[in-house]
């Protein structure tokens, strides 16, 4: 069929990604761009390398809660929905985009038809209740706080189902585009129980094929895929490299790849090697300060005065916590920890966002003359002695010791407690800090950037941050399908949250991704997720 | 002699199972919740917390939780990792033959850096080679491995691109390859042990070349070489092989850094990773190995010395 | 066997000696050297260093060695010979402090194993227990207890020195009480302290100097092991680990970030080796024979 294949191989490098992700739908809006504007076609065949910065952990969708393992899931577990390369949620597995009744508590999906799981067997609508189920009643599951407004789950025929909701959730949507929306076949479930990791079966470009702890997975083509044919590889390995040096010599010795998360130190020295390419867009998460204003009891309990010796003018004083911010410098920070790679940040929604706005991306400016006379307005004899935990890696203490000599100007004495990563996060849960240095990898949709860390007794809200205006405004934007309303309403949240300060917002991150030039169709959008159904080696 | 065997066996057993009660409560006395670590930078609300311990039977009383550990791994069945879902046994299946393969070429380059530059250090004592072996050993010992491996690194797989900066090939795949990629690692693990090995060799040597026998055989006019190879190494070499039997236990532990920065996923790498996400069943699992590589050493050691020198006995155990 | 010295004033004598063989070493004279230098260096830190540790200078990140940083800046801008200087501090501190440790619980553990044959087995697995774990699960674990600080680094070394302590200790005394002064001691009415005290340890001293001069460069390598794997010193002080820590994220720009403190550690510690053997060889009986 030489006509077929020619049609293939000049579609591939351009478009093929938009099709995958849009095909059949009748949504489609044309294709995307491919951020490297490479146009060469790519040959069939090869197994592509890619190096990994972290060990995924459970390939299981209901039970997984890593950043890359999210990234392995890229390739073999499909979703409903998916994102395109400006964000917008698009049907993946799903027939259209979920249509939700007037009062927003019956949600419907419909699915494609003929679609057929790694192991051979049919996806239909039972296929789907049975994996949302298992995402909402598994014990142990890390799906159920973000089901937790699914009331039921009913199938209407085989290709479609009903959702019905406790409340009305719009976010629902970019939910059913990452990890709960990822449909297992039940055929493998039965079989392997609450072993699903170890071979996972899903709808994907490729299909699992093994794993060695802390040394790579492999996933091979898979026949049964509905696009298989547009997809190039054999198969690809995923190699995890932990440190961020031996991962870029990888990179530069042709060891692998396709190379996750560049360092920001390496980036000049990428750029400069001929043979490499670098992919880059704004990620959706964000690194910031959050400080304990009343968080005694723990993580979702009712905020009360702290004692000592965590208590202090931080917590009781917002002009403290405003000179506190005024103090830092983000530019510089960028520029001499992140030598500049990254962007600057004074909120939780990214600019690529389609729910960005002018008071979402507003930013107080560097001023620690302000931040003296703010602390003296409050009556407080300098330096303010307060401290801050942050992680026991390199970079973290590179950060905090940043943030240290910065706030220092601005008249306060900053005590860097680094603590062990899972130490630190039952410690800050706990309540047991005064400031803390973390970041969030970042959702689709700004709910799931803002809601749980602000939000009366949210699930991630550690500062103990109550304000009924700032829930009231949440939980409105929850049940508003309009984007454009719903951006008002987190502009309003964020202009609060400016106002009070429970957390201190400090740089994005970019999604930095190292290409072989021998490789074409590697695509990474906001969500910083490799994407390689198209992907191929060069002809 | 018997009893002495049947003495150390029971002494053995009771290390070990002290062991793995320190880890089992030591572990549990870590701050940071193994089901908290597991949600991860996520967090989660406090049931599906309460609900991950549950099903990690975490919620038990800790002698239940011990009890339930032990029946499991009596039977091989060491558990599965919750961060990965894949069974731990199969996990340090993959992990212990690259760490062995290491340490067997560390110990390679050791004893043959060490033992050599013993020999050369007691016989041509107060001479230039004396001086060269001895800053051989110096530098082994002062140079912290995890620096030395940087600047090799920096050296030869940056600079001068001649050996891959990291990564892991079996010698049983690509014999070529595999020396490749262990080259360096095996100098950097290796140094350390080739400067206490050639100091061993050093004083065992000078000892055997004073003693009766050595004078003996000299009189009876053997030569220099003879005397040297025949008869002095030969005697040093019982405590050589001693500290190597010994060292080879701390080898395996110690190759958490060498590993770390060669990326070889081995199974030092894999203990700290362990203890740093908080992974139970994994870290009982290496501390079970390690513990009874240790122990294992130990006897064998324990029990050919006294073969080899039925004094030992009297004093205990070796060194 | 040698005669051993059975009087402390021999045993003060045969110091003397000692000290006169190490000054007629030359290696070991440089060490010693060196080691002074360095000990005066960290102590006087505040005066020696050009400028305060944490100082940072946005403005002039990853500057190679030049007349005003010997040692180049890192990428906050700091200098890096003043941070080594401080940095000495906390390697110094660390070697020794937990050398202390170790010999401040292993040596009475050590003693009365070797004397009381009932608590041997006791205290045998117990230092067998402790050596079959792997040194860093134990660091690891005592700083996510402790929190990673200097103090945290000092417990860790040192618990993980106390086993060989122990064995040094018990294997001495286990050789003196046999020794004919001991036995003309207990005939002499001394109790078990006065014995252990006056009689035994000075005796065993020798011995644990030289573990001790093996166990400082030991564990000055052990604080930058586990600084390098975050569980050192608290920031912003500094220490010869972390700065080696910090070095790997700009190894590419910033190479002379590894090799100085690098260098400067392996010189430490080669001083202190080469004392450790002047030491051993004037200890050492066979050293008068040949």
């Amino acid at each position: 069929m030489p006509y077929k294949s020619s049609l293939i191989t000049r579609c591939a490098a351009t478009v093929c990604a938009a099709l995958l992700a849009t095909a059949c739908s009748p949504i489609a809006s044309g294709p995307t761009q491919q951020p490297s504007g490479d146009t060469r076609p790519a040959r069939q065949g090869g197994t592509l390398r890619v190096a990994l910065s972290a060990e995924p952990d459970r390939l299981d969708p209901t039970l997984a809660r890593t950043l890359v393992g999210r990234t392995v899931f890229n390739a073999i577990c499909e979703k409903l929905y998916d994102v395109d390369s400006k964000l917008n949620l698009v049907p993946q597995l799903a027939a259209a985009l979920p249509e939700f009744s007037s009062d927003g508590l019956t949600v419907t999906i419909r699915i494609k038809v003929g679609l057929k799981f790694a192991d051979g067997t049919t996806l239909d609508a039972a296929a789907v209740k049975t994996s949302l189920d298992r995402h909402r009643t598994l014990a142990g599951s890390a799906r159920t706080s973000e089901l937790t407004s699914v009331d039921s789950v009913s199938v209407v025929d085989t290709a479609t189902v009903a959702i019905k909701m406790k409340t009305a959730f719009t976010p629902l949507t970019a939910v059913l585009a990452d990890r709960a929306g990822m449909i297992m076949s039940p055929a493998a479930l039965t079989a392997q129980g609450e072993n699903f990791a170890t071979s996972p079966v899903c709808v994907g470009p490729f299909k699992f094929a093994s794993r060695v702890a802390q040394d790579r997975i492999e996933v091979v083509k898979d026949p049964n895929y509905y696009d298989a044919a547009k997809v190039h590889l054999d198969g690809v390995t995923y190699k995890i490299i932990a440190d961020a040096n031996t991962r870029f010599n990888n990179l530069r010795s042709g060891d692998v790849e396709v190379l996750d998360a560049v360092a920001a130190t390496d980036v000049s020295a990428l750029r400069a090697e001929q043979s490499l390419r670098l992919i880059t867009s704004d990620s959706l998460g964000y690194q910031g300060i959050t400080i304990n204003l009343g968080n005694v009891d723990g993580v979702g309990k009712a905020p009360k005065t702290l004692a000592a010796p965590y208590a202090g003018a931080l917590a009781t004083d917002k002009r403290v916590r405003k000179a506190f911010e005024l103090s830092l410098d983000r530019a510089a920070i960028n520029q001499v920890v992140f030598r500049g790679e990254f962007s600057p940040a004074c909120g939780p929604v990214s600019a690529a966002s389609p729910f960005s706005s002018d008071p979402a991306q507003a930013c107080p400016k560097h001023d620690p003359n302000e931040a003296k006379s703010l602390l003296q307005q409050a009556g407080l004899t300098l330096p303010v002695k307060t401290s801050m935990v942050i992680g026991n890696t390199a970079d973290a203490r590179r950060l905090g010791e940043a943030i240290q000599a910065q706030v220092k100007e601005g008249g306060f004495e900053l005590e860097l407690q680094p603590v062990e990563f899972a130490a630190s996060l039952t410690q800050t849960d706990a309540g047991k800090y005064q400031a803390f240095q973390i970041g969030w990898s970042g959702r689709v949709d700004p709910d799931g950037n803002i809601a749980n860390f602000v939000r009366t007794s949210g699930s991630q809200n550690i500062c103990g941050y109550s304000n009924a205006e700032v829930d009231g405004w949440l939980d409105e934007a929850r049940k508003t399908p309009d984007v454009a309303k719903r951006r008002e309403l987190y502009g309003k949240v964020i202009t609060k949250l400016h106002d009070d300060v429970p957390l201190i917002y400090l740089y994005r991150q970019k999604n930095l991704t190292g290409v072989s030039s021998k490789i074409v169709g590697v695509q990474v959008y906001g969500d910083g997720l490799i994407r390689l159904a198209t992907a191929g080696f060069a002809a | 002699m018997g009893r002495y065997v049947l003495r150390r066996l029971l002494e053995s057993a009771v290390t070990l199972i002290l062991a793995t009660i320190v880890v089992f409560l030591g572990i549990r006395a870590l701050p940071g919740d193994p089901a908290r670590t597991l949600a991860g930078e996520e967090g989660d609300n406090p049931a599906v917390i309460a609900a991950i311990r549950q099903s990690y039977g975490l919620d038990q009383p800790l002698p239940v939780q011990y009890v339930r550990y032990v029946q499991k791994a009596v039977t091989g069945d060491l558990g599965r990792s919750p961060r990965t879902g894949l069974p731990v046994a199969e996990t340090i299946g993959h992990a212990l033959p690259v760490t062995l393969q290491l340490a067997a070429f560390a110990m390679m380059v050791a004893i043959l850096i060490g033992i050599g530059a013993g020999v050369i250090a007691a016989v041509r004592r107060r001479r230039p080679a004396e001086w060269g072996a001895n800053a051989v050993a110096l530098i082994g010992l002062s140079v912290p491995n995890f620096w030395f491996g940087q600047m090799v690194i920096l050296g030869l797989a940056i600079a001068y691109p001649i050996l891959p900066a990291s990564g892991f090939v079996s010698i049983f795949e690509n014999p070529v390859e595999s020396f490749r990629h262990l080259l360096m690692p095996a100098v950097v693990l290796g140094s350390g042990l080739a400067a206490v090995i050639m100091r061993q060799t050093r004083s065992a040597m000078l000892d055997a070349l004073t003693a009766d026998y050595v004078r003996t055989a000299r009189a009876k006019g053997l030569s220099g070489g003879q005397v040297i190879f025949g008869h002095a190494l030969r005697n040093s070499l019982i405590v050589v092989i001693t500290i190597v039997g010994l060292e080879l236990g701390a080898l395996i532990s110690g190759a958490v850094v060498t590993e770390q920065l060669f990326v070889l996923p081995g199974f030092g790498k894999l203990t700290i990773d362990a203890v740093f996400t908080r992974d139970y069943p994994m870290i009982q699992g290496v501390v079970l190995v390690t513990a009874s590589a240790y122990i294992l050493i130990n006897l064998a050691v324990d029990l050919l010395y006294s073969v080899i020198d039925p004094r030992i006995r009297v004093g205990g155990r070796a060194l | 066997m040698t005669t051993v010295p059975a009087t402390i004033p021999v045993a003060l004598s045969t110091r003397r000696r000692v000290a006169r063989r190490v000054l007629r070493n030359p290696l070991a004279v440089l060490g010693l050297v060196v080691v002074c230098v360095a000990m005066l260096a960290a102590l006087l830190a505040d005066f020696v260093a050009p400028f305060a540790s944490d100082q940072v200078n946005f403005a002039e990140p990853l500057r190679p060695p030049s007349g005003t940083h010997i040692f180049g800046t890192d990428s906050l801008g700091r200098d890096q010979f003043s941070r080594a200087i401080f940095g000495l501090r906390a390697s110094v501190a660390v070697g020794l402090l937990s050398v202390v440790l170790s010999l401040a619980v292993g040596v009475p553990f050590g003693l009365l194993a070797g004397f009381y044959g009932w608590l041997d087995p006791l205290v045998s697995r117990f230092t067998d227990t402790l050596l079959a774990f792997p040194f860093l699960v134990l660091a690891v674990g005592l700083a996510a207890i402790l929190g990673p600080s200097l103090f945290t680094a000092v417990i860790a070394i040192g618990i993980a020195q106390i086993p060989r302590v122990v064995r040094v200790t018990r294997g001495e005394t286990l050789r003196l009480r046999h020794m004919d002064f001991v036995a003309a001691a207990v005939a002499g009415g001394a109790n078990d302290f006065v014995l252990l005290r006056r009689h035994i340890l000075p005796n065993a001293i020798n011995a644990l100097i030289v573990q001790a001069t093996v166990a400082v460069p030991g564990a000055i390598i052990g604080e930058a092991v586990l600084s390098f794997l975050g569980l050192g010193v608290r920031p912003p002080i500094p220490s010869l680990g972390i700065m080696l820590a910090d070095a790997q994220a700009d190894v590419q720009d910033g190479p002379w970030m590894a090799v100085f403190p690098g260098v400067t550690i392996v010189i430490l510690t080669l001083a202190l080796n080469l004392l450790g053997d002047g030491l051993r060889d004037a200890l050492d009986p066979r050293e008068s024979r040949s």
